[in-house]
């Protein structure tokens, strides 16, 4: 195994993690709050899925800076300036300020989960795009576009929970 | 390269990177309303020693090869700005690191039982190790700048 298929391997794993933490994370809040308490079983799911949710992006952070190395190691400097690359690292910068900002309770809930959300898909998707070129501004603004249809989603969904909650009680 | 310089490549991009990571846990434990004062002396100690040995291999390679031979080939390349502006950037503010870490570990051991009742000493923290964890990261993204205009 090269050390490229080992960056590789790690790399998915972190961004597997990621996106299954980010999508169950959001699906356990979901089921969490639909009778308006988060109990201590369901507390534990949530800590548990964001503890995997860290791991995928150590995982995703630590190969992302194997594969700098190795293309500095190997003189194929050019590639640090794809604009892809940029893309992704603003993207995954995306990931790391939302959850400080989540942690501080500085952004509403429904916001950071969308970023979250979204910005895993994101990272998700340009790793699998392969070395076809994109523009930076291009991935930015398909990113944006992406944060508000998935925030839509996301609050509509929430809304038809909400309506069901009022109907039950 | 040798191999040497190689390894102190590659230890000066990982244990900066497992300090940025330390004091970025530092920071978000520091956050919390009851903090574990003995996880976060832990990472105030990995964050240490990761900055330490990234200052020192950092130090070792600029000094044996990228002087003589990768900042010739940034400045005479299409981004010698890479080399002007972020190393001469990244080398005088990358040198705060390891004191930033130390006088954060030091507060976490010496004033253990006070962080989790005063406010007055707990804010100060949170700042010192989010500057930390900013200026690592922005020696890491200069980094890849940096090494992304070497074109031999």
């Amino acid at each position: 195994m090269t050390w490229n298929d080992f960056l590789t391997i790690t790399h998915i794993i972190g961004t597997a993690l990621g996106v299954g933490g980010a999508t169950f994370a959001e699906i356990f809040y979901q089921k969490a709050i639909a009778d308006g308490t988060v109990d201590p079983t369901e507390g534990a799911f949530l800590r548990t899925t964001y503890r995997i949710l860290r791991i995928g992006m150590i995982l995703l952070v630590l190969s992302g800076f194997g594969y700098f190395l190795l293309f500095r190691l190997e003189d194929h400097g050019s590639r640090l300036y794809s604009e892809k690359i940029w893309a992704k690292l603003t993207i995954v910068a995306l990931i790391l300020v939302n959850a400080i900002l989540l942690e501080l309770r500085k952004i509403p809930y429904w916001l950071g989960s969308s970023i979250s959300i979204t910005s895993w898909y994101a990272a998700l998707i340009l790793g699998t795009w392969g070395r076809r070129g994109l523009s930076y501004f291009l991935v930015i603004a398909l990113y944006v576009a992406a944060l508000i249809v998935v925030t839509a989603g996301l609050e509509l969904l929430r809304r038809k929970q909400a309506k069901g909650r009022v109907r039950t009680t | 390269m040798t191999t040497t310089l190689a390894l102190a490549l590659i230890l000066h991009v990982l244990t900066g990177l497992g300090g940025v990571i330390a004091s970025y846990a530092a920071w978000i434990g520091l956050l919390k309303k009851t903090p574990r004062i003995d996880g976060l002396q832990r990472w105030g100690v990995v964050a240490l020693l990761s900055y330490v040995a990234s200052w020192l291999t950092g130090g070792y390679y600029y000094v044996v090869y990228y002087g003589s031979k990768v900042k010739p080939v940034i400045l005479a390349g299409k981004y010698s700005w890479a080399h002007t502006v972020l190393t001469e950037a990244k080398e005088h503010f990358f040198l705060f690191l390891p004191l930033l870490a130390a006088v954060l570990l030091i507060v976490l051991i010496t004033h253990r039982d006070r962080i989790g009742t005063d406010p007055k000493l707990k804010r100060p923290l949170v700042y010192l190790a989010a500057l930390a964890t900013a200026i690592g990261t922005a020696a890491a993204v200069l980094g890849v700048f940096i090494s992304g205009a070497y074109r031999p």
